[in-house]
């Protein structure tokens, strides 16, 4: 059986084999801004920075590196093992270096009733790519329910919803983007923000306290 | 007993059963032969409840509960899958769900014959599978360490692993990752599970996820043979299992002893074996003829040697003995015997670490009162330690202590380097080696002015002049506030530090507590009781003492003499006088401070008699080399650092013509002309008719304090659990795991130095060459080098670093 | 298609339409924070009596009664915690995410409200991490409270000081289980925890905690400014207030309906969301989601919408989530779909979640490739029985519903799979 992403059920070890040469090494930035995150939290707790510092490293980077998660946990006193285990039980921590713009697509029934599971493989054919692989700017996945669902279909990029478009729409929409092009403002009228922006506010360092 | 602690009364399967308050329905069903199936439940374990295995019915619930996480409660009625069909259900679909993703690889997996699920899935499973889709498959097996195999796709995500490893060892190396069916236990590649307690998860995986890789294929449970014997590779004392495949020594287990270890050995007790089995093992008799080691007969030998006994004895020349400190405790006393009745000296010594008068009576001491057990450090409000590093020389009483931190206890340790162990909470007190004396003199001086009014004179005496500084202040606070529940262990190091013995006994009786002297090796205190010691006769008697010397003289028909000996220093220093120079498991020429001394002295000596298993560096000089037995050879008691008893039990016979060290020196007795103790037996009914009284309590005085230590940077060392000795010889995969040799040394000393740059550390003995790291954990003018095979060093010794090469 | 004739009761969706209901002065110009300010003079034990009295029951799912779990807070153990459980992952349901859309004050002015009366002065909001723009609204009007000085220090003058933390999730649905929601704050696997103990003794960094829906937060201002009386008045006795329902599926006008408790299905479904699109007939629809331990065919559309009718006719009312199936949906591949999303979501902590969803997710494989036997029917639903009420926390309950419902409702086409080898349907 394969995963919703497609990947078979075998993976390595996380450790070297998770540093891509591209991803940069973490800034300054990132040390002055775990740091106040940490503050955010009870005395004692700093374990609950772990996950926005995963969103904050992924900011910088793209996806979280193995690099990442042995400087998360220096910061934190945790064991490496101990970042690993969390950065892999969640979805939304990647694995690989992901594009300007992450395009996912619901299949479940809501949306695939509406076109969904069309738009997926119209959008695998299009790219060239399987759901979990990235094609220049543009980084595909197959999602689970984005409870949106009266704006069925829902496919969002970078977590901005768009809604009720055709299939033919979404395609054109995505192509653009694997051009160069910025996304036009979604279902709530805002325009998406790129991959980094939008993991550096998933990380809670742009919000009020 | 008041209302809360009154027993709680329910049934299990319509029989009755009453166990106190807060007990899991699974622990009372064992009480009463009741075994209800698990995987993730372990009764060290904290409860988990994820396996879903123990599933029962509980009368008046709608839902089966879990036995390992439900408590009972009064008249509750709980049925198993004897008398409850939800419950047999409810198990027989947990092992047929376990067993869809399982593979089939029974026949080619170390758990064959031992193996819970095989066991549990026989009894409470279905007969067959449903299950015809694929498995889920993972690269298998993968190394996680040297020592650990991991097979994911065996695995029941029973996390007994990985709970261990957080709760129990506090390493957590080794973690669930991802989730739903692609669960899996794992490491990161690059922080491979380096925990000198790894070896606990392959015996408490209920499959063959985890498995050692030097047992890998080598034998089926039903084909050993076992021996519950005890590990002699500390002073912790574990229960062990030794087990042997057709004379082979295959494996070692942990056996369950919860007054000692728990159900846990660390590493070195598991894996450390080879070297009994090893091809280098001395197993012949070995005398020196024209320059050249010839084997011969154990009468020829045991002839020579007793020759030149009675021939130094006629020409008047002392003989000396020194002792190592892994003996069996009968071999000890034997051994203390002979010295006194056959050599005629009291120029004994198993010290490594020589001390003052203080180190004397605390020795002495250690036979009776105050010192401390398991138990005590399991009640204890607070447990510090000085000058021992309990993770690195005592593993399990480490786990002990960071069982009690788990809990809440505050843990103080008292060193010059931080241990490397994870204990909660507890507060490193930098201290450099050789001022602990004057560290102890102000908590004590602190301790009187907070109220208390227990120290003794000399106690007094030793502390004026000392200002306690506010960590000393704390201290004593910390101390006067838990009096009668305080836990004090002190590391053999300690004797090196004139006063700091002496005075850690004399606070620790002031405050009420309890005294744990750790020792490093597993007969170091079996050495002390039996008066491997110029001074102390067994039993801490004294030489000096005539009715003391009356008493041995009753039993041995000598009396031992008068005289108090000399130590193992002055013995070396006076070497070319001697008339024979016993070594009994001894190696100076390796582990001595002074190697060279000791080297010198073993050249120097006329006749040099090594009973031991290997040709180590001293038994090389030696002229006679009379192979010994190795712990798990033969019968014995060991007494652990608390001064339990231990029995030791062989699981194999002797090497080629070894033997026990009490047989070698019976033999030698005999033909040197005396009576003298054959057997075990007889030599346990002379220790019982000796030390029937326990011997008068001896005030411990402390008397001159240690000048403190030089300014600049002074050495601390001590030998890591994963040393270069011969014991772990054969042991590869283990010695893969031991940490590389570094310098240590303290950012504000650094001077420039960066971690992993190669380094010259200059000490008054010798010199080494490593990398060097840059820690906080070690104390500012200090540096750290574990005693190794290339470096000799004496802590608080001073020493200088630069960077090497040109 | 026609509008409605029905009319929605709008508590807490009155400001849905207004095009400044999000903003701080839009929504004080309605009524905001005055709720807020009469519940700082009241006392906590004041407030937990009206929401006990009100018979407000959560919204997320479980249906517990709000105050009664107010009021297990110890009052001599601080800090306590309040959090609001805005990880919304239950298919079909999007009713949380357009309430922080678009009335996020409302949130936390409820929020407030609760923590005054569970003495806790920090407050989290735990949103899923895929709602950007829900969590951009939230930070919003987050910082306009602050800013007006209805959080931080001193809020309102009333001498209490209260904090609001926006923790992110990252993409679990088990983190909408109460106590794996607190473990993903602790910065852990997001897995559930044993009880005992209760979040309300041992919860969030194990001190007393509180965890609601964001619906049942934004019911609380009402419930104090109009009285537990007023909110009894709507639904039933058993299920006072009114929920907002989520019509989605095969229906003409998908969207949220705020409707009485006790509102008939067909009002939703017909009524509300104009029937099932185009002109179709209706084979199934949901209660409450893919979670609906039953789904409903055309025979229970008369079924009222309250937590103990649906309970009566064989489901879950849940979150509320109907979710519409036309007569050409297959129903098969519909029960793949959500059995993959629970086998997907399971945390994989316990043996019947973990590996009994894998199975029901290659029978049903089997199924859609034509490779299903008739045995399997009854395979999958002994596992179901092996799932259920064994697991060690209620995704697993729930991750069974598709594949029993399905098979007892639609158990010919199954074997329509079987007997074509393959799909007889398109969509």
């Amino acid at each position: 059986m394969t995963d919703i992403q497609g990947r078979w059920m075998d993976t390595p070890l996380m450790g070297k084999a998770h540093d891509h040469a591209a991803a940069p090494p973490l800034s300054e930035r990132f040390h002055a801004e775990a740091r106040k995150l940490t503050a955010r939290y009870p005395e004692g707790q700093s374990r609950s920075a772990l996950l926005p510092m995963l969103y904050l490293a992924q900011a910088e980077q793209g996806y979280v590196s193995a690099t990442a998660m042995r400087v998360i946990g220096d910061l934190l006193g945790l064991t490496r093992a101990q970042v690993g285990a969390v950065a892999t039980f969640y979805t939304m921590f990647k694995r690989d270096p992901q594009g300007r713009w992450l395009v996912s697509v619901c299949t479940h029934p809501s949306c695939a009733l509406a076109g969904g599971q069309q738009l997926k493989e119209r959008l695998e054919q299009e790219l060239g790519i399987s759901c979990g692989e990235t094609s220049g700017d543009v980084s595909l996945e197959e999602v689970e329910c984005l409870c949106a669902c009266d704006g069925a279909p829902v496919f969002s990029v970078n977590y901005e919803n768009y809604e009720r478009m055709s299939v033919d729409d979404a395609v054109g929409l995505v192509n653009r983007l694997r051009a160069g092009e910025v996304p036009p403002p979604g279902a709530r009228g805002e325009v998406p923000e790129e991959f980094g922006p939008v993991n550096h506010r998933l990380s809670g360092a742009e919000a009020p306290r | 007993m008041t209302v809360e602690q009154a027993p709680v009364n329910l049934t299990i399967d319509g029989e009755d059963v009453s166990v106190p308050a807060g007990t899991l329905i699974i622990r009372a069903a064992e009480k009463i032969g009741k075994y209800i199936p698990r995987f993730c439940d372990h009764p060290l374990l904290d409860p988990l409840g994820a396996c879903r295995q123990c599933l029962v019915e509980v009368e008046g619930q709608r839902k089966p509960l879990t036995a390992c996480t439900t408590p009972v409660a009064e008249g509750m009625v709980v049925k198993t899958e004897f008398t409850s069909e939800l419950a047999r259900d409810g198990q027989e679909g947990v092992l047929e769900f376990l067993l869809i993703n399982h593979p089939l690889d029974c026949p080619m997996c170390d758990k064959g014959g031992e193996c819970p699920l095989q066991d549990q899935a026989l009894a409470y499973g279905p007969g067959s599978s449903r299950y015809i889709d694929p498995k889920r498959r993972f690269t298998k097996p993968v190394p996680i360490s040297p020592l650990v195999k991991l097979d994911r796709e065996r695995c029941v995500l029973c996390a007994r692993c990985t709970r261990f490893s957080d709760q129990i060892a506090g390493d957590p190396f080794i973690e669930l990752f991802e989730r739903s069916a692609l669960e899996q236990v794992a490491i990161f590649e690059d922080e491979p599970y380096e925990s000198i307690f790894s070896g606990n998860v392959i015996q408490i995986c209920p499959v063959g996820a985890l498995t050692s890789s030097t047992f890998r294929f080598r034998a089926r449970p039903f084909d050993m043979a076992s021996a519950d014997t005890t590990c002699n590779r500390c002073a912790s004392g574990c229960r062990i299992t030794v087990q042997t495949r057709r004379g082979e020594l295959v494996r070692v287990l942990a056996k369950d002893d919860r007054e000692v270890n728990d159900e846990w050995i660390c590493d070195k007790g598991r894996f450390a074996h080879p070297y009994a089995q090893s091809p280098e093992r001395v197993v012949e008799p070995l005398v020196r003829k024209n320059g050249e080691f010839v084997a011969v007969s154990w009468a020829e030998a045991v002839q020579v040697v007793a020759d030149r006994i009675t021939a130094a004895r006629e020409a008047g020349k002392g003989s000396a003995v020194i002792a190592g400190q892994q003996l069996v405790d009968e071999d000890a006393y034997a051994l203390s015997r002979f010295a006194r009745t056959v050599l005629g000296t009291n120029d004994v010594d198993a010290r490594r670490v020589l001390g003052g008068e203080d180190e004397d009576a605390v020795l002495a001491a250690l036979p009776k009162t105050i010192t401390a057990a398991n138990q005590d450090i399991d009640t204890a409000k607070l447990i510090v330690t000085i000058g021992v590093d309990l993770h690195e020389e005592s593993p399990i009483v480490f786990l002990r202590v960071r069982k009690a931190g788990r809990k809440g206890v505050p843990v103080r340790e008292i060193s010059a380097r931080r241990s490397a162990g994870n204990v909660q909470g507890a507060r490193w007190t930098a201290c450099r080696p050789g001022e602990e004396a004057t560290l102890l003199a102000g908590v004590a001086r602190a301790l009187e002015a907070r109220g208390n009014s227990g120290l003794d004179p000399s106690t007094r005496a030793a502390m004026q002049g000392v200002d306690p500084t506010s960590e000393m202040q704390e201290l004593a606070a910390a101390l006067q506030g838990v009096h009668g529940s305080v836990v004090i262990l002190v590391g053999e190091r300690l004797a090196a530090v004139p006063g700091a013995l002496g005075l850690a006994w004399n606070i620790t009786k002031a405050v009420d507590g309890t005294f744990g002297w750790i020792p490093r090796k597993a007969g170091a205190r079996g050495a002390a009781w039996a008066g491997l010691h110029p001074a102390l006769l067994p039993g801490g008697r004294s030489v000096e003492s005539t009715d003391d010397r009356a008493a041995f003289g009753e039993v041995w028909g000598i009396d031992p003499p008068s005289r108090r000996g000399r130590d193992a220093r002055a013995i070396f220093r006076t070497a070319p006088e001697l008339g024979v120079l016993l070594l009994a498991g001894a190696d100076p020429a390796t582990d001595f401070a002074d190697r060279q001394q000791a080297a010198r002295g073993l050249d120097d000596a006329p006749f040099v008699v090594a009973l031991d298993m290997f040709l180590t560096e001293s038994a090389r000089r030696a002229d006679v080399v009379l192979p010994a037995a190795a712990a798990y050879e033969r019968n014995g008691t060991v007494l652990n650092w608390e001064g339990r008893p231990r029995p030791v039990k062989a699981a194999v016979p002797p090497a080629g013509l070894a033997q026990a060290d009490y047989e070698i020196l019976a033999q030698i007795a005999n033909a040197a002309g005396g009576e003298f103790p054959q057997t075990l037996e007889a030599l346990r009914k002379e220790i019982k008719a000796l030390l029937v009284q326990p011997a008068a309590a001896r005030a411990v005085t402390v008397g001159q304090l240690a000048r403190p230590s030089a300014d600049g940077l002074v050495l601390a060392t001590h030998r890591p659990l994963l040393d270069d000795g011969t014991m772990m010889k054969g042991a590869d995969a283990l010695a893969q795991t031991a940490a590389q040799v570094v310098v240590e040394i303290n950012p504000a000393d650094a001077r420039g130095l960066t971690s992993g740059e190669p380094v010259v550390v200059h000490a008054p003995l010798g010199e080494v060459r490593a990398p060097v790291l840059v820690t906080d954990a070690v104390a500012r003018g200090v540096v750290f080098v574990p005693a190794h095979a290339g470096f000799a060093g004496r802590a608080g010794e001073a020493v200088t670093v630069e960077k090497a090469g040109g | 298609m026609s509008t409605s004739t029905l009319q929605e009761t709008k508590v807490v969706t009155q400001r849905f339409d207004a095009p400044d209901g999000a903003r701080l002065d839009g929504y004080r110009r309605t009524g905001g924070y005055e709720a807020l300010r009469k519940a700082l003079s009241m006392t906590p034990d004041e407030i937990v009596d009206v929401i006990k009295t009100s018979g407000l029951r959560g919204r997320g799912g479980a249906g517990f009664p709000t105050g009664t779990k107010w009021s297990f807070i110890p009052k001599d153990i601080r800090p306590s915690y309040l959090v609001c459980n805005a990880d919304e992952g239950e298919p079909g349901t999007f009713k949380d995410r357009e309430l922080m859309e678009r009335d996020p004050h409302q949130l936390i002015e409820g929020m407030a409200v609760g923590a005054y009366a569970i003495g806790s002065t920090e407050m989290y909001i735990f949103c899923r991490g895929e709602f950007a723009y829900a969590a951009r609204q939230l930070e919003r009007a987050a910082a306009e409270a602050y800013e007006a000085g209805i959080l931080g220090k001193n809020i309102m003058g009333s001498g209490y000081d209260l904090d609001l933390i926006i923790h992110r999730g990252a993409g679990a649905y088990i983190c909408g289980e109460e106590t794996a929601l607190l473990e993903a704050i602790e910065g852990r696997r997001g897995q559930p925890r044993l009880r005992p103990p209760f979040p309300a003794t041992h919860g969030l960094f194990s001190k007393p905690t509180v965890v609601n829906n964001v619906e049942t937060f934004a019911c609380v201002p009402h419930i104090i400014t109009n009285g537990a009386d007023w909110f009894k008045d709507f639904g039933t006795e058993k299920s006072p207030g009114t929920k907002m329902f989520c019509l989605s599926g095969d229906v003409e006008r998908p969207g949220n309906y705020e409707v009485p408790f006790g509102t008939p299905a067909r009002d939703l479904i017909e009524g509300f969301a104009g029937g099932v699109k185009g002109g179709k007939k209706l084979k199934a629809f949901t209660p409450g989601g893919a979670s609906s331990t039953q789904f409903f065919g055309p025979d229970k559309l008369d079924t009222n919408m309250d937590w103990e009718s649906v309970m009566a006719a064989g489901s879950l009312l849940g979150t509320g989530a109907i979710i519409v199936f036309a007569e050409d949906v297959c129903m098969v591949r519909a029960a793949l779909r959500y059995t993959r999303f629970y086998a997907h979501e399971s945390c994989g902590k316990c043996t019947p979640c973990r590996e009994g969803t894998y199975w029901m997710v290659n029978t049903l494989e089997r199924f859609e490739n034509g490779q299903g036997r008739e045995e399997d029917i009854a395979i999958m639903n002994d596992v179901a029985g092996n799932i259920i009420g064994r697991s060690f926390c209620a995704l697993g309950d729930f991750s069974i519903a598709p594949v029993t419902s399905t098979t007892k409702l639609f158990a010919d086409e199954y074997r329509q799979h079987i007997a074509k080898g393959g799909c007889p349907f398109d969509r």
